[in-house]
């Protein structure tokens, strides 16, 4: 069995349908990964073998994408979540907002409570400077928003700039959310007063 | 009447109505003058045509289809109601349909319909059948709420029905046709009359909208004979996806298994054609299964499997569960995910997990290792379970259990319980508990132990973490039941009864840490079963019952500690010397009764009980002096002795308020043994009258130390006791008369008492000399001279 001892590591990637989470799934493991590793349990999940810091840990990347149909059963695949990203679409900037409701279900979802996640503004190579930096003031203020609400909670959220198609912080992000979990993992280790 | 003579009577005659018309002619030459240049004759016209007994409704039609005049065609829009019963003829004839379709396409459905109703107050089947082929071209009133058009007219009328909506579906015009279907689809009754268009439509039609219709016409049929079209349109024609979910929804409802094999390999487009199938075959029921459970071969469309599978409900699991035991290797661990996924739809996600879990009670390695990639696969969530498997009364379950938890890892284990400290903190001390009880690994158990307890203390006492540790007392493995019997002390006073109740086990460790746990709950509600334990033939349990027995401090447990302190084990006579100081005075004046006990054993212990208690109890002693046998003054003088100075306070006290003198002799021993200084001149006057057996032993329990206050009372005294004390101070210690000598021999004033010292003393100054290799005539004449 190859799961031996590896810290799983469940992330979610959510958001309004169409706002790039499965390209930024696919971007992130690239397409030949997919057909390889692709095993689906009613979210398109796909696993990553990771060092984190000390960690050995298997990314396990669920993608709703798709699933918004399948909204009854949405919730059981928050269960046990570690960490998420939020994608929005920066060409729409409406979808930022709604992002409000997945953070909710999130938070609901994983049964554990809040648990680190970033906000993704995604599709920024079809914007211009001007609109970008404006998308950017708005994602920030939510961001900061966020923060205040979960300031006592082990983590921060951030925000990314992130592009699908031309990998813009991709990698990066995923790899910052693996630290974060890791982060908060310790972090929660030391609040339960053991020594970690 | 002429021509002219009529158009002069309707130019002049202001009521129309009034003019008779007397043959048919007449009417011809008002639907002549319908077009005439005058436009009073063409009102007036209009208005007598049109309030006859008789309207020549067709001849108007027909004068319009002659001369297409718009004149007529205003008449024929603002009289329409009258026209309407005969519409439907016009509407079905090839040489018509273009004209009147051209008046009716002008107008909304809103003034057709209204129209059709007046209409239908005279002619109702006329007017209907005017709306049906009305409907079926006219796009607005195809979709128009009210209708006149219901199951009995269309089950009267079929004959005319099949005429018009025949006529329409042979027109070229696919847009007719496309209305058409969709009036049938409004009417499902239609449907029975055009089963054999539908399907050819179906087949050949390249219009989207055609093959929709169609679909939902013959999913209404109900009839899985037609599937095949559907099956033969979804198989070779690329439609666009609304028509292709149209069809595979179709499908479904038709519930023939034919298109099972068509459905499935919808998973491979994705959404929503994958969905849709899914849905349709859940329709079709238990007869799509077989081939669902093939499909899990594929490691795909997975999702979609189970949404089939969740619709089709209990006969999944059983499919499954054949698949879990059968099938091939990727088949049974997509089984054991999809039995997860499916049957948490009927016990929720844990519930399901549960079900799943329960397949590790078999032996078979090629189920465990499919439920076993399942549940890590499931992550975390099936974390939760696994651990209260530990616990299942099916032991090679909770074998099973303990292996799939060695896959996860501590850390997996660590982070699933790290979620419900904080969302479900009873559930997450309960996961802690039983890792620490049941997980074989020392790791595990300490972690499970910090889930549960922080800083010593149990997170959470709830009646569910109380019920845990009650079942796992009935365990059979003895350290479980000795560790819940641990833990049960954190819970307080409920866990006393069934403490309690294991003080009769016949296991000795187990009543042993059940002893302890009462102990640790120090609650008075146990008291009688600790009264019990301490006459327990074990001595560690007796032990640690008769120290509980003393931290509670209660007076009615003097006798059970007294008598503990006779045992032979050395331990529990330490446990109640521990618990008769703990208990303090009310436990004093019976103990004190056990000083002339002829049990060594007794009396020792008591000797060591009241020395350790707090020096004031010896008040509760002191009055017993005056009458008490020397036995056991001697052994309070053990006490004394052992209590040291802290006895000099209630001593001291007692002997000023003492006025007898046997007690009061007594005291003075007491306070030398107690080393209080200054009962030294008490001491000497005791030798002085005479009593010199306890003014001797009194000086020789001060020793040296007395040395420089005995030198300084002789230095007070008068010659003639001073000689009497020397005299009769025979017995002093040789280390105290030669204390005395060496501290005389500097003094003036009574250096010369130091011969008379050395003669009454003698003896006990040859022995110092000898044991100290001193000549005794050099020793004497250093203190003499």
């Amino acid at each position: 069995m190859s799961y031996g001892q590896k810290l799983f590591l469940k992330v979610i990637l959510a958001g309004e349908a169409a706002v790039g989470k499965t390209s930024l799934r696919r971007s992130y493991l690239g397409e030949g990964f997919i057909t390889k590793h692709l095993e689906t349990i009613g979210a398109d999940f796909a696993s990553l073998p990771k060092e984190i810091y000390d960690y050995s840990v298997l990314f396990q990347i669920w993608d709703i994408a798709g699933q918004e149909i399948f909204e009854k059963v949405r919730m059981m695949y928050y269960r046990g979540t570690l960490g998420a990203l939020m994608v929005f679409d920066a060409t729409k900037i409406s979808t930022l907002k709604t992002l409000d409701s997945w953070v909710k279900e999130l938070e609901t979802g994983t049964e554990r409570g809040i648990v680190p996640f970033y906000v993704l503004g995604n599709k920024m190579d079809l914007l211009s400077k001007t609109k970008r930096a404006n998308v950017k003031e708005k994602a920030l203020a939510y961001v900061q928003d966020l923060n205040k609400k979960y300031k006592s909670k082990g983590f921060k959220v951030k925000y990314y700039e992130t592009s699908a198609k031309t990998g813009e912080n991709v990698q990066q992000v995923f790899e910052d959310l693996g630290s974060g979990i890791i982060d908060f993992i310790k972090y929660r280790k030391k609040q339960r007063g053991q020594n970690t | 009447m002429n021509e002219e003579e009529l158009k002069r009577l309707l130019l002049k005659e202001e009521k129309v109505e009034k003019i008779r018309l007397e043959n048919i002619k007449d009417y011809y030459f008002l639907i002549k003058f319908l077009t005439d240049k005058e436009t009073l004759v063409r009102v007036n016209a209009t208005k007598l045509l049109f309030s006859a007994d008789y309207i020549p409704t067709d001849k108007i039609i027909e004068e319009y289809l002659k001369n297409h005049d718009t004149l007529i065609k205003d008449v024929i829009v603002n009289k329409l109601q009258y026209f309407i019963p005969i519409l439907h003829t016009y509407l079905i004839k090839n040489e018509s349909f273009d004209l009147i379709f051209d008046i009716l396409s002008t107008l909304q459905a809103k003034k057709i319909f209204s129209a059709i109703s007046k209409a239908h107050i005279v002619t109702p089947v006329l007017a209907t059948l005017t709306e049906i082929a009305i409907r079926t071209c006219h796009s607005s009133l195809s979709n128009y709420n009210d209708t006149f058009i219901n199951f009995h007219f269309i089950d009267e009328q079929s004959k005319e029905l099949k005429k018009i909506l025949s006529y329409r579906l042979k027109q070229t015009n696919p847009i007719f046709t496309e209305l058409t279907l969709l009036t049938i689809t409004q009417f499902p009754e239609l449907a029975y009359l055009f089963v054999k268009q539908v399907r050819e439509i179906i087949l050949t039609s390249n219009v989207e909208e055609h093959i929709k219709y169609g679909s939902i016409i013959l999913m209404h049929l109900d009839e899985p004979k037609h599937a095949d079209v559907l099956v033969s349109r979804l198989s070779n024609f690329k439609d666009a996806v609304d028509t292709q979910l149209a069809i595979i929804e179709a499908l479904g409802n038709l519930g023939s298994e034919k298109a099972i094999g068509i459905l499935v390999n919808q998973f491979e487009k994705g959404d929503p054609a994958a969905y849709y199938a899914a849905r349709s075959l859940a329709l079709i029921g238990n007869g799509a299964l077989p081939s669902l459970i093939t499909a899990l071969e594929k490691d795909r469309n997975i999702p979609y499997i189970i949404e089939s599978m969740k619709r089709i409900g209990q006969s999944s699991y059983d499919y499954l569960m054949g698949a879990l035991q059968k099938g091939k290797r990727n088949v049974r661990r997509n089984a054991a995910q999809c039995l997860t996924l499916v049957m948490s739809q009927k016990y929720g996600y844990e519930g399901a997990i549960r079900l799943l879990t329960t397949q590790l009670a078999g032996k078979n390695p090629s189920i465990l290792e499919a439920v076993t990639q399942a549940l890590l696969t499931l992550g975390t969530p099936s974390i939760k379970v696994l651990i209260e498997e530990l616990i299942d009364d099916d032991l090679q379950l909770r074998k099973n259990a303990v292996e799939v938890l060695q896959y996860f890892g501590t850390n997996n284990i660590e982070l699933a319980l790290d979620g419900f400290l904080e969302s479900d903190l009873i559930q997450g001390v309960k996961l802690g508990i039983i890792l620490y009880l049941y997980y074989p690994s020392k790791e595990l158990q300490e972690l499970g132990y910090s889930f549960a307890f922080h800083k010593g203390k149990i997170r959470s006492k709830d009646d569910v973490i109380f019920a845990l540790l009650t079942k796992s007392l009935k365990e059979i493995d003895p350290e479980i039941r000795e560790k819940s019997c641990d833990l049960l002390s954190h819970l307080g006073t409920k866990s006393v009864p069934i403490l309690s109740s294991i003080l009769s086990d016949p296991n000795i460790r187990l009543r042993r840490k059940a002893v302890e746990s009462l102990r640790k709950i120090k609650s008075k509600r146990a008291l009688i079963s600790l009264i019990k334990a301490a006459k327990d033939h074990d001595d560690g349990i007796a032990e640690i019952s008769t120290r509980a027995l003393g931290e509670l401090q209660d007076p009615g447990v003097i006798d059970v500690i007294i008598n503990n302190m006779k045992r032979s084990k050395a331990l529990v006579r330490e446990a109640s010397i521990y618990a008769a100081v703990k208990i303090g005075s009310p436990i004093v004046k019976k103990l004190s009764q056990q000083l002339t006990s002829s049990n060594h054993h007794l009396v020792k212990s008591t000797i060591n009980a009241l020395s350790k208690m707090e020096s004031k109890t010896l008040e509760i002693i002191l009055p017993n002096l005056k009458s008490a046998e020397d036995k056991w003054f001697n052994n309070l003088r053990k006490v004394v002795e052992m209590m040291g100075k802290s006895a000099i306070g209630p001593l001291r006290k007692f002997y000023k308020k003492e006025r007898n003198k046997k007690a009061k002799e007594r005291l003075v021993l007491l306070l030398a043994i107690a080393q209080d200084i200054e009962i030294i001149q008490e001491t000497i006057n005791q030798i002085v009258e005479g009593n010199a057996r306890i003014g001797v032993s009194s000086l020789n329990y001060l020793g040296a130390n007395s040395v420089d206050s005995i030198v300084k009372e002789l230095g007070k005294m008068a010659a003639n006791p001073r000689k009497l004390f020397i005299e009769k101070s025979k017995g002093l210690r040789a280390e105290l008369v030669v204390g005395i000598l060496n501290k005389i021999k500097n003094s003036k004033k009574l250096k010369s008492i130091n011969k008379l010292i050395v003669k009454s003393h003698t003896r006990v100054i040859r022995r110092y000399c000898q044991d100290n290799h001193i000549k005794y005539s050099e020793f004497t004449e250093e203190m003499v001279n």
